[in-house]
């Protein structure tokens, strides 16, 4: 059964007016609830206290997903280098650091977009892993505790390139080539952004009839602030007609043939997609 | 007191196409929020169902009585529709205020979030809510509650059972409140995150309601009718979790959050859903 177990947050907003209850105004205070207790119990139970990502002073902080935009996240040290493999997808919320206990920057939820949130690790430091994010700026970066039982860790061997002068993608698992293919990639007025993406979410498009299945990245367009509706998403995907394949005709994403995308789309998410 | 709220001259509603079943962007909900205090006019993606026959819908909010709300946004067979900042009535005293109302339907699915919510009802305690989602999958139908606050007490859920009956115990026989509230009819199931009923049913509420009727065609999505038996720990060590916790997470067990038996990444599994990415 679906759940948020939610802790603490105000959820109190601005602009908010006086609660019209006149006839229940006595009655409030001293509601009692038939309600099964959250299972993390109390405030301050937990191991890892950024599991309690509704906390007072994290109530406000952004979501960590393709929407948003984290000025203060630091950059991707090695935008160009593997990592080593492993990918991590929280349990529940959990808070985004700038540093190894550093300032809180951002939530990370569960979830991008409809799929359960993967994030490639770039480097350890004990229970503190630093991630790369699905936000913008590209090559946002945070970190996370991972103390006690928050986390699902997995290995992930896979790894795309993208060659953007040779029209290439190529998927490699454990350093061995899956596969590759020529592409298509973004004009030369709204090129496809470098540096190491990766994998958010495996969406069954149910608006657009391009792609049966859109990959979208962590990166975005630099050129495009927003796109269609979306936040100029870059993602991969296929297209109705092979036209594209060679050329930089797209807005950013990478369109694949459908032969790509069919192993494309069994790659774990949270898998780098490492564009040079 | 408040009355049915006139439609507006000129309703300045920002309807947009949002992705499907993405958690409510906080910093979208409060731009919104900020540049814009929607008003609602009745007749805003309302498309009156005529036919009996179930049909797949789902929308965000409805009342009836002294506060009487239209269903909104209303999407019924399929779609998506969002509604951005929203205070209902609109004016100074609104009952009803949220950041972001949206509701997507398709062929067996539906599902109706709210986001930011704030519920004054005459008669009835403040209901306050980050989100409020109601998902209905193939005749299978769940809610989700994110820090959720009825009066002065904030409300701590883990799973939440069918009809969860919520009564404040000095409104007894007043007010009640029903989360996930679960009525299959006419072969469609009807999933209602939270419900409100004042004096019986002079006054009621429903935030995020989704209907579904059963998947047409191709293999049935695999249900998930008990949480799986935990695969192999993580290599990683971790502390053992607080008595109490079951340990389970938060995202409503999407396919594909676990590793697999071996401790890879899983396989992901294409979900149903919406971005528009840059082509």
């Amino acid at each position: 059964m679906p759940r948020e177990c939610a802790v603490g947050g105000s959820g109190r907003r601005d602009g908010f007016r006086s609660a019209r209850r006149r006839f229940a105004a006595a009655a409030v205070a001293a509601l009692a609830l038939l309600l099964p207790a959250c299972g993390g119990g109390d405030e301050g139970g937990t191991a890892n206290p950024d599991a309690a990502a509704g906390q007072e002073q994290n109530g406000n902080l952004p979501e960590a997903t393709t929407y948003a935009k984290l000025v203060n996240a630091p950059k991707d040290p090695a935008p160009q280098e593997a990592t080593e493999g492993e990918v991590l997808h929280p349990k529940r919320e959990l808070v985004v650091h700038d540093a190894v206990d550093g300032e809180p920057i951002a939530k990370l939820p569960v979830k991008q977009i409809s799929s359960p949130t993967w994030v490639p690790v770039i480097a350890r430091d004990g229970d503190w892993a630093q991630i790369l994010l699905p936000t913008r700026p590209n090559g946002a970066t945070g970190w996370i505790n991972t103390a006690g039982d928050v986390v699902e860790s997995a290995n992930n061997d896979y790894l795309v390139h993208v060659d953007l002068a040779n029209y290439s993608l190529e998927i490699l698992k454990g350093g061995e080539r899956v596969g590759e293919w020529t592409i298509g990639i973004g004009k030369p007025e709204h090129p496809t952004p470098k540096g190491r993406a990766f994998i958010i979410a495996s969406i069954k498009e149910t608006v657009n009839d391009y792609s049966p299945i859109v990959l979208p990245l962590s990166s975005h367009s630099d050129s495009h602030e927003t796109f269609g509706g979306g936040p100029g998403t870059v993602g991969i995907h296929t297209w109705p007609d092979n036209s594209f394949v060679g050329k930089a005709n797209s807005d950013g994403c990478i369109r694949v043939t459908k032969d790509a995308l069919d192993q494309l789309v069994k790659l774990p998410l949270g898998t780098i997609v490492n564009i040079a | 007191m408040i009355g049915a709220f006139p439609a507006p001259a000129s309703p300045s509603v920002e309807l947009s196409t949002r992705l499907k079943g993405e958690p409510l962007s906080k910093k979208r909900a409060a731009l919104g929020a900020g540049a814009l205090s929607a008003l609602l006019a009745g007749g805003i993606a309302l498309a009156p169902m005529a036919s009996a026959e179930a049909q797949d819908s789902a929308y965000a909010i409805a009342a009836d009585g002294i506060v009487s709300i239209p269903k909104t946004p209303l999407v019924t067979g399929s779609g998506d529709e969002s509604l951005v900042a929203a205070d209902l009535p609109p004016g100074a005293d609104p009952a009803i205020h949220a950041g972001v109302f949206n509701a997507e339907v398709s062929q067996g699915y539906a599902k109706a979030s709210t986001a930011e919510a704030r519920i004054g009802l005459p008669g009835a305690p403040v209901i306050e809510a980050e989100l409020i989602v109601a998902e209905c999958d193939d005749l299978q139908g769940s809610t989700s509650l994110a820090n959720l606050r009825i009066g002065k007490q904030e409300i701590k859920l883990d799973q939440i059972p069918e009809n969860q009956a919520v009564v404040p115990e000095p409104l007894q026989g007043i007010a009640s409140i029903t989360l996930n509230k679960q009525v299959e009819k006419d072969g469609a199931l009807t999933v209602t995150a939270l419900s409100v009923d004042v004096l019986k049913s002079t006054q009621t509420l429903d935030i995020s309601s989704a209907t579904c009727t059963k998947k047409e065609g191709g293999p049935t999505e695999p249900s998930e009718p008990t949480e799986p038996s935990k695969p192999t720990e993580p290599s990683k060590p971790t502390e053992p979790s607080k008595p109490g916790d079951d340990g389970g997470d938060d995202d409503g067990d999407l396919p594909g959050d676990k590793p697999d038996e071996d401790g890879n990444a899983p396989v992901p599994t294409p979900q149903p859903g919406h971005l528009d990415v840059t082509g």
